[in-house]
């Protein structure tokens, strides 16, 4: 047993790739599958819909919070939506207090861009009077304990969360009339990462994050047709490879969509 | 207001509804009748408290705990080596970080650590370091991030309560366990654990002269004050009176923990 | 405020101060001599200078015309702002003064937040739309230790120099109401200062405690008990700093101690505060 630990560090790439070759993983996963997942929703009563989603042991919490403004000039019937991801020195070692690291900016994007391209809220909808009151809808979303795969993580709490949100009033001081927002879409994104030797895995944790040589994210909308992908560099990835993870992804998402509504159903 | 270039941009400004929505219901409703309160608790009956270590799989020690609806979850890091040179010292560092999540309280907060989460996390250093036997760990340091999820009231407490638990797992050695405990005076009574809707605000407009909150964390071993802090006029004899309160709270409260930690024992040892 | 001592040095003054010696002189609950003037700033609404020791501190209040916060229509606001100037030592270049300044500002706005400390009716204008700010800028030109004393006295004495501007609200032609400055200048409100709470800081060491500890004695002090005194004894806030626990009794005892230094200082600042109103104005080269 000692020698395994001993093997696993001093040389953690070639450890992987035995078990690798073997189609299982340390953590005694198959290569496409994914951590054990749960979705909790509405645990912040300040929040206007929050969720917390845990995937193995990386935890993420979202909290959005509705707040009125003025639209901009050029776009006087539409709400605002901000993403933000924060990674805070809480959640990992490797995190130092200070600015934003590199890895919550992408991520803030990412988050961003999908949020925009599914049209997972239709931004007309937040408007209250053309060109004077709108709905901004602030989503933070704080890591609290990273191992690995947060953008998949991440991804999952935007449904839960904004699927609850309320919608409190109508102009400045009329009161409580609360409406829940309608969704457009689910988009749910699966990572996977590719290790050189042909081997593709589903939910990487922070471990094979950091030793693989390449990692992309799949997210498909309701329809399941691809909403996002993203792959940031590494390895090249070909055609047949990346059908066959979409068909893995295909699988995933569906179960992490009935999670979902048994989540809100609750 | 700086522009923060490392998040995406934020409209100027904007308002929150509930401020537009005058709660005068809650704020009118005396903190006291028939003997109980609010939330139908007794004068001195604490919330519910449920509290977990290692909840963090990175962090060397964590905590997460509940009082209430009030979440505080907690890491530490550490000891880690001590970066710079001109921080040498032959004791150990401690250092604090306090932070309130944006969507935790009734208006958004800032990402930014605005002046009242830096001077908690003052405090909060205040509150842990007698507590901790700072010459094991001599050029080293060790890193408490505390942060609230959800602000129902004694976050600062829970905060504190939260982090001698995460302090606890992470296996610092201490003197003692620091424990908290929130008292409020509303010029009448005095009540343990104050929620969000009973804690001492200035904002308040119907308060009578003598009126305001205190906290203590109190090594219960030791029989120590580690830190102590109130707001609001109070004169001496109530401040006694509320002191020694709090104290009663934080031995409860420390029994609640001792539980917690043996669980956490117990299955290491299994 | 960076005094090194020795292991010796410091059991040398806790062992002074357990028999009732400082290395001063003075008796446990004395303070050094306090030098007042107010008027210091002529640009400023209302500004003074204290001189506790060797601590140094300015403090002016500027008045501006704002909005009132939503929750208070009624009430102007005060704000605090401590700048601990890099003039006065070293440790407070760049950033390096930021923590002090946050913890002085922080316990100043909540030693004030009381509504019988300061009386905010009066800085009211227009209900909901416009209101006085006092900005109270206090800046730490030196530090000799217990700082936080020689702030408190500061801002209490510029408070009680501040003449704000008596205004005139008239109706405009469109129905709204504006503000209209008088136009004898001599003419101003006061506010009344008697309640404004002043600091005292009492030091630990060793079994015994001292107040207005000089920075040497500051150094060896193991645990430290703040609280904002008013007049009648009422504390505001106070709080526990230093990295030291206490015993209960003994904060009870501190308190108590805290309570009496704090009135009879409060009594002398008051009576000398007029005197200083009329006293000649000695600036800063004297």
């Amino acid at each position: 047993m000692e020698s395994a630990d001993q093997f696993k560090a001093v040389q953690p790439l070639q450890y992987y790739k035995r078990f690798l070759d073997q189609n299982i993983r340390p953590d005694g996963r198959r290569l496409q599958e994914a951590r054990t997942t749960t979705v909790n929703v509405n645990f912040c009563t300040h929040a206007n819909g929050s969720a917390m989603v845990r995937i193995g042991n990386t935890t993420v919490c979202c909290g959005v919070k509705a707040e009125i403004t003025t639209p901009s000039v050029t776009q006087p019937n539409d709400g605002i939506i901000v993403p933000n991801v924060d990674l805070p020195p809480l959640c990992s070692s490797a995190i130092q207090s200070g600015p934003p690291t590199d890895y919550a900016q992408t991520s803030t994007k990412l988050i961003d861009d999908i949020l925009v391209s599914s049209n997972l809220i239709e931004k007309k909808d937040l408007c209250i009077v053309p060109s004077k009151y709108v709905w901004v809808l602030y989503c933070d979303i704080v890591c609290l304990d990273l191992d690995g795969n947060l953008i998949d993580a991440s991804l999952l709490i935007k449904l839960p969360v904004v699927s609850v949100n309320e919608k409190t009033g109508k102009l400045e001081y009329d009161h409580a009339k609360t409406t829940s927002l309608t969704l457009r879409d689910e988009p749910i994104a699966t990572t996977f990462a590719a290790f050189d030797s042909d081997a593709i895995i589903m939910d990487p944790t922070l471990e094979e994050e950091n030793l693989c040589n390449g990692s992309f994210t799949i997210t498909l909308n309701k329809e399941d047709d691809i909403c996002s992908l993203f792959k940031p560099g590494g390895t090249e990835l070909d055609n047949q490879k990346l059908q066959n993870c979409l068909k893995h992804c295909k699988r995933r998402v569906n179960s992490v969509r009935s999670l979902m509504q048994n989540a809100v159903s609750s | 207001m700086p522009t923060d270039t490392k998040r995406l941009p934020v409209p100027e400004t904007s308002i929150c509804p509930s401020t537009l929505i005058e709660d005068i219901s809650a704020k009118k409703l005396p903190l006291i009748s028939n003997n109980k309160r609010r939330d139908d608790r007794l004068c001195t009956q604490l919330r519910h408290v449920y509290a977990k270590l290692k909840v963090i799989s990175q962090a060397q020690g964590s905590a997460y705990i509940e009082i209430g609806n009030t979440k505080v979850i907690c890491s530490v890091y550490g000891p880690r080596e001590v970066k710079k040179r001109d921080e040498f010292s032959m004791d150990g560092q401690l250092c604090c970080d306090f932070k309130f999540a944006t969507f935790s309280c009734p208006q958004r907060r800032s990402h930014l650590s605005d002046n009242e989460e830096k001077e908690l996390s003052q405090q909060l250093l205040n509150a842990l370091s007698p507590a901790v036997c700072l010459n094991k760990f001599p050029k080293a340091r060790v890193e408490i991030f505390a942060l609230v999820l959800e602000n129902d009231g004694s976050a600062f407490s829970a905060a504190i309560n939260c982090a001698s638990l995460a302090l606890v797992d992470a296996s610092i050695e201490l003197y003692d366990i620091p424990v908290a405990a929130c008292v409020r005076y509303d010029g009448v009574n005095l009540i343990v654990d104050p929620q969000l809707n009973e804690e001492y605000s200035h904002q308040e407009s119907n308060l009578s002269e003598e009126n305001g909150q205190v906290l203590v964390a109190y090594l219960p071993v030791l029989k120590q004050i580690s830190a102590l802090n109130h707001v609001g006029c109070l004169s001496s004899k109530v401040l006694n009176q509320s002191m020694k309160l709090c104290i009663e709270a934080t031995q409860k409260m420390h029994t609640i923990f001792q539980e917690c930690i043996k669980e956490k024992v117990k299955s290491i040892m299994d | 405020m960076d005094v090194i001592l020795s292991k010796s040095e410091k059991i040398f003054l806790t062992h002074g101060i357990e028999e009732g010696i400082r290395e001063d002189g003075r008796a446990p609950d004395d303070y050094r001599t306090i030098d007042l003037e107010l008027s210091v700033v002529p640009n400023a609404n209302g500004s003074s200078r204290i001189k506790l020791g060797n601590s140094d501190v300015l403090a002016g209040v500027k008045c501006e015309i704002g909005e009132p916060d939503p929750g208070r229509p009624n009430e102007g606001k005060i704000i605090f702002n401590v700048d601990c100037s890099a003039n006065a030592g070293t440790e407070w270049e760049g950033r390096g003064g930021d923590d002090l300044e946050i913890e002085i500002s922080e316990f100043l706005s909540k030693a004030y937040s009381n509504k019988s400390c300061l009386d905010l009716q009066i800085l009211g204008l227009i209900p909901g739309e416009q209101c006085w700010h006092l900005y109270i800028d206090v800046l730490i030109l030196r530090n000799g230790g217990n700082i936080l004393d020689a702030v408190s006295l500061a801002v209490k004495s510029a408070l009680y120099d501040t003449e704000i501007p008596k205004v005139l609200i008239k109706m405009s032609e469109k129905g709204q109401s504006e503000v209209e400055l008088t136009d004898n200048p001599s003419d101003y409100i006061i506010m009344s200062t008697e309640n404004c709470p002043i600091f005292v800081s009492i030091c630990k060491l060793g079994k015994g405690h001292v107040v207005d500890a000089t920075a040497k004695e500051s150094a060896c002090t193991m645990a430290k008990i703040v609280s904002a005194v008013r007049k009648d004894g009422m504390i505001t806030a106070s709080q526990k700093k230093c990295s030291g626990s206490l015993q209960e009794s003994s904060v009870l005892e501190m308190y108590e101690h805290c309570r009496k230094v704090g009135m009879e200082l409060n009594k002398t600042l008051i009576s000398k505060l007029s005197e200083a109103k009329n006293a000649p104005i000695v600036g800063f080269l004297a």
